[in-house]
């Protein structure tokens, strides 16, 4: 008699692995969602730290996705695609580090949106809409100084 | 006779953007190597916006997308040929390698 629960082993041969397609997928679901947890947790208050389960959730995950990986199949060889690979590859996701520099006063708040945008980029193609709406603003909100200007407000004799 | 050189526009969150990236240079201690590459990056966008990076896509009147590179300043920018316009859609930075 056989049992109604009996299963069948099913050979690890034929159990289905994640299409480089999933894979991405899940990356950029994963870093979506440890961004926004970020995002909406400084944005309530600059000077609040980033809770330290959060830092570390976040180096685990990108310690165990070398960014070589996914530019090999999102983009296309280009400066772009080196510049943002460069970026988080420049960076030593160790979780030691990367908790110290997030950690460290309100810095953690551009250097998380630095290293997370550059992340999206290499996942995440530039959208053309984004960058025509970012242009446009240019024109219609104008900051009303030159780059030279604002960098001039970092030199040492004018307090930067 | 010398060309015009382009005239550059940029937003409030653009130049909010030039300033963070100028800070965390600042915060790694190369804030003055920083600095260096955004006045370099601006130099190329004034006079040579059209032959600098590489063409992406078209943006109307705009002119054309471009992306470009100079030391660890990275830039999106429109530039419009006959109008001699160039404007920013956002600033970035690649940081050394360790």
């Amino acid at each position: 008699m056989i049992s109604a629960t009996a299963t069948t082993p099913v050979p690890e041969s034929a159990v289905a692995r994640p299409s480089p397609r999933e894979q991405l997928l899940a990356i950029r679901l994963k870093l979506s969602e440890l961004w926004h947890l970020i995002a909406i947790h400084v944005s309530d208050d600059r000077s609040t730290a980033v809770p330290e389960s959060l830092i570390r959730e976040a180096a685990r995950y990108l310690s165990a996705h070398p960014p070589e990986e996914w530019s090999l199949t999102v983009r296309r060889p280009g400066p772009e695609r080196d510049a943002a690979l460069e970026t988080v590859a420049g960076n030593n996701l160790s979780e030691e580090d990367f908790a110290r520099r997030l950690n460290d006063g309100n810095r953690e708040v551009e250097y998380a949106r630095t290293l997370f945008r550059a992340v999206a980029d290499l996942v995440d193609p530039i959208d053309p809409a984004v960058l025509e709406a970012e242009a446009r603003a240019s024109r219609a909100e104008p900051a009303g100084k030159t780059i030279a200007e604002i960098l001039a407000e970092f030199e040492p004799a004018n307090g930067g | 006779m010398s060309p015009e050189p382009f005239r550059v526009h940029l937003s409030s969150a653009v130049s909010d953007g030039i300033r963070a990236v100028v800070r965390l240079f600042a915060a790694l201690g190369e804030g003055a190597s920083g600095r260096a590459d955004f006045l370099a990056a601006d130099s190329a966008l004034r006079w040579y916006a059209d032959e600098w990076g590489e063409s992406r896509f078209d943006v109307g009147e705009l002119g054309q997308m471009r992306f470009a590179r100079l030391g660890r300043v990275t830039v999106w920018y429109a530039v419009h040929l006959g109008r001699r316009e160039v404007t920013i859609a956002r600033f970035g930075f690649v940081r050394p390698r360790p």
